[in-house]
């Protein structure tokens, strides 16, 4: 049995260490997960992931010579049932590529047609408000300056303007068949020291509302979950604070859309991988 | 073509636009209609596919949203600067924070085109007074399009937005085979927008200029007949937190006045003709980003084909051909 899940995200959205911590996961014993490795087949790439990880190392940022087109673990359920899971490591250069130059490889459109589930990383950091010019300055301000900005559209544009942009590239590229479509918000940790109550719903509520009524408009053909995760536990500055845990696992922090925490980082997979046959 | 049509006794009394459409142009071969029109193989890179610009769409490129979806088609007409644009694009922005009037934003085929003219009004663009620029474009890429959720009806609509000027109405004045054979789109419109600049209407010396320029446009494309039985007419004032600025009654009397002088004249052709005060993106006074355009949109409202048939039109007719029984079954929904 195999399933297939396609992991986009802008560059620095965090695919990379949750693949890290995922491997981290599935290995352990220490802690419950829904997913565990049922056996070592090719996990060389997530292996030498997860030994930086688990130091709390910074990861190398995966560059478009450095993608890891065909990574599969095999996995088995606590029912027993096990599957190999395709699930490539891609950079976020290639998503911004289909933004800003309006291309996508072959390669690339066959993995999205054939995928179960979207794994969407959005970083909360890049999240910004919507800022209009005369919300901010009156007319009696000194006026433009002569030199103007020149829009570069991924620095610029609101991030979730972008992801619904790709979002619409995927659900075009499979011809509007259903799409089982999970967002990770990645650095969650930042989210909960401003506010501690926000939960995933809110935070897609209020701070990208336009995404949610994008979700919520098109339910026919896209089916969505939430998620908030802190692969890491918090900044790499602070590596001292994040090393005093007994073990690496206890670092990650998953909530769901409703709020509810826990350490297992198998969980979005899990759920939305459907019923194994 | 059409006088062949009009020979047959039992046919259909057409409508004003469809007398004088070119349904030849209309359904020419040069539509090109896929399954996947959007994604063409890149002829420069090899193993790539090319995906779809988000720029404004060619006519060409509305007919696959025409085509399969509801529609409606909004074609947006006054001088250059008057604020058409910034309205457009606003409406777009509006959505970013939150839902308008009960529509959720449901996508978009044009979103590189509405980020690219919405740039220059926010903070991020380093400047200190809003600005959209000039539109520029060349004959092809003039639709802008917002596919919305609307929550009471619990359907999607798609909208398609072309702005004309008025130099663009002018340089065919009386002139209607010059005016549909170079923008063929006027005649799927739906409802016209005509914006008159708030910023000189508060002008006493611009003022009369306005309402003139106003009353040539509209009557240039209802006396060429572009228009039917459900074309809707919205006259908007844009920047109008510029006259609410000024706070001046004699000015406010004079708009109240003229635009009344100007419904009464579109009247005489369509019934339905709403009156909107509207700024954008205000830089003056106390009225909020996107002031009036949730009441705009509420006015482009969706009405399904079948409603639009004027079903005074069946009542002397006989029954015939099957055509005319499914004339009378649509009619007969229409009263429900």
């Amino acid at each position: 049995m195999n399933k297939r899940c396609f992991i986009v995200g802008l560059p620095g959205a965090g695919k990379t260490t949750f693949l890290a911590a995922l491997w981290h996961s599935i290995n352990n014993n220490s802690v419950e997960t829904k997913l565990k490795l049922n056996k070592i087949d090719n996990g060389q790439y997530l292996a030498q992931l997860s030994r930086k990880w688990v130091d709390a190392e910074p990861l190398e940022r995966t560059v478009p010579s450095n993608e890891q087109k065909d990574i599969c673990v095999n996995l088995i359920m606590p029912t027993g049932k096990t599957f190999d899971l395709f699930l490539p490591d891609l950079s976020g250069e290639t998503f911004q590529k289909q933004y800003e130059q309006r291309e996508i490889s072959k390669e690339l459109v066959e993995y999205v047609k054939a995928a179960d589930a979207i794994l969407f990383f959005i970083h909360v950091d890049g999240v910004k408000p919507l800022g209009f010019i005369p919300e901010h300055f009156t007319n009696s301000s000194e006026g433009n300056s002569v030199h103007r900005l020149v829009r570069e559209p991924q620095k610029h544009d609101p991030i979730q303007v972008q992801t619904i942009e790709l979002l619409q590239f995927i659900l075009d590229l499979r011809k509007y068949e259903k799409t089982n479509v999970g967002f990770v918000f990645s650095a969650w940790d930042l989210v909960k020291q401003s506010d501690n109550k926000m939960t995933p719903e809110e935070f897609l509520f209020d701070y990208m509302n336009m995404l949610w009524q994008f979700c919520n408009s098109n339910s026919d053909i896209l089916h969505y979950s939430l998620w908030g995760i802190s692969a890491q536990g918090g900044k790499l500055d602070d590596r001292d604070t994040l090393l005093e845990k007994d073990f690496p696992i206890e670092r990650i922090v998953v909530e769901d859309a409703g709020g509810n925490k826990g350490w297992d980082i198998t969980l979005p997979l899990y759920s939305m991988m459907g019923e194994i046959e | 073509m059409a006088d062949n049509i009009t020979a047959d006794t039992n046919r259909l009394p057409e409508l004003a636009a469809e007398r004088i459409a070119d349904v030849d142009n209309l359904i020419s071969d040069d539509i090109e209609m896929s399954d996947s029109e959007d994604l063409k193989e890149d002829d420069i890179r090899k193993g790539y596919l090319q995906l779809p610009s988000g720029r404004a769409l060619s006519l060409q490129e509305t007919y696959s949203v025409m085509a399969s979806e509801n529609t409606v088609m909004i074609i947006l007409i006054g001088p250059s600067e008057c604020g058409k644009t910034t309205i457009e694009t606003t409406l777009y922005q509006l959505f970013q924070r939150g839902k308008v009037s009960g529509f959720l934003f449901a996508g978009s085929k044009t979103i590189q085109g509405y980020e690219e003219r919405s740039f220059y009004t926010r903070v991020n663009s380093k400047q200190e007074v809003a600005t959209t620029p000039r539109t520029s474009r060349g004959l092809q890429e003039i639709f802008l399009h917002l596919r919305l959720f609307d929550e009471n009806k619990n359907q999607k609509i798609n909208y398609l937005f072309a702005d004309l000027s008025g130099e663009e109405i002018q340089a065919h004045l009386a002139d209607i085979n010059s005016l549909t054979k170079n923008m063929p789109f006027i005649k799927l419109a739906d409802t016209y927008t005509v914006i008159l600049d708030g910023e000189r209407l508060a002008n006493k010396h611009q003022r009369n200029g306005v309402i003139e320029e106003a009353s040539i446009m509209v009557r240039t494309i209802l006396d060429a007949g572009l228009y039917s039985s459900s074309t809707k007419v919205q006259l908007v004032i844009s920047k109008y937190d510029i006259i609410e600025g000024g706070n001046d009654a004699n000015t406010k009397q004079y708009i109240e006045r003229n635009l009344q002088e100007l419904r009464l004249l579109i009247l005489r052709y369509i019934n339905n003709v709403s009156l909107h005060k509207v700024a954008a993106m205000p830089n003056e006074g106390s009225l909020e980003v996107g002031f009036g355009l949730d009441s705009l949109l509420l006015s482009w409202e969706y009405v399904p084909a079948y409603m639009q048939m004027d079903t005074t039109y069946g009542v002397n007719y006989s029954v015939k051909s099957e055509f005319n029984k499914l004339f009378y079954k649509l009619a007969g929904e229409a009263h429900e």
